[in-house]
């Protein structure tokens, strides 16, 4: 994800720069004389507003891309399919340092959740065993910023079940 | 490494009719230090955390869960178990530093 948020970024940023040089005249023009430099600035900005465009543009695709490749590190490249899979957690945090999420998969052998823009994607996996009243556990986690929370199941057939949620983060946690 | 109190508590009903499925809360305190904070004079604080949770009852397994670094301060966890018989639940935190804190509670069918 941040591949693709660098020339977003830096676009920006140059854009920024350009406009702040642009309005202050160079040494010995005025600010009304003819200024040859305008042009080719804006030119540039125009690039540079393209680069953004195309950075945004590619954005959610690498970042699930992303996401794909850690859930293969759990599912080792198999599909997931749709499933009774639950992930609870709250629309809006308030603070990242914890929040509350719950996972819930009747019949499940394992669940893993993924925070896929903290420093440590990989927040916990849950491994049920014979005396598991149900498939269901209830844990705080960090959260760096605004994300897609990912949990994936693994079921006694050998498939995978995969489910999202998305938080807002208002205050990230100094995190995982 | 030695200033933790983990102090580990857990919430198990004492009594269950048989096959009964009960709610279990834990907790135990620890900083769950992530390997990613600095100190003040920049140099890191390095990983120290609780990396692995296990429920057993009598001999047979509950939860085992595997935990990073992303969990919050104070791992707090809640399950659910199936009780088939009186019984001894043991609960055991696994500390990066090798130490594992251990608590356990009884349960007797009603």
């Amino acid at each position: 994800m941040a591949a693709a948020i660098t020339p977003a970024r830096a676009g920006l940023d140059l854009l920024h720069n350009r406009l702040m040089i642009s309005s202050k005249p160079p040494r010995g023009q005025t600010a009304y004389g003819p200024d040859m430099n305008r042009s080719t600035i804006s030119r540039r900005n125009l690039l540079a507003v393209g680069a953004a465009g195309a950075g945004l543009a590619l954005l959610p695709l690498a970042a699930s891309a992303e996401s794909d490749a850690l859930v293969a590190q759990f599912t080792g490249g198999a599909p997931t399919r749709e499933g009774p899979l639950r992930l609870e957690a709250p629309e809006l945090a308030e603070n990242g340092n914890s929040v509350s999420v719950t996972l819930d998969c009747p019949g499940a052998e394992a669940i893993r959740l993924y925070a896929p823009a903290n420093p440590n994607p990989e927040v916990c996996t849950f491994h049920f065993g014979p005396l598991a009243g149900s498939q269901r556990a209830t844990t705080r986690i960090r959260m760096a910023e605004t994300m897609e929370l990912i949990a994936v199941a693994r079921m006694p057939d050998g498939g995978f079940i995969e489910a999202r949620a998305r938080v807002e983060v208002t205050a990230g946690g100094c995190v995982g | 490494m030695s200033d933790i109190d983990p102090r580990p508590r857990v919430r198990v009903p004492a009594t269950a009719a048989p096959g009964e499925v009960v709610l279990i809360r834990t907790l135990v305190n620890h900083p769950m230090e992530n390997g990613q904070r600095r100190e003040a004079d920049g140099s890191p604080v390095p990983r120290h955390i609780i990396h692995r949770f296990q429920c057993h009852f009598d001999a047979e397994l509950v939860l085992d869960m595997a935990i990073e670094p992303s969990l919050a301060a104070n791992p707090f966890i809640e399950f659910e178990a199936a009780v088939p018989h009186s019984g001894r639940f043991r609960f055991s935190w696994h500390d990066d530093n090798g130490a594992i804190y251990e608590t356990a509670a009884e349960i007797s069918i009603a």
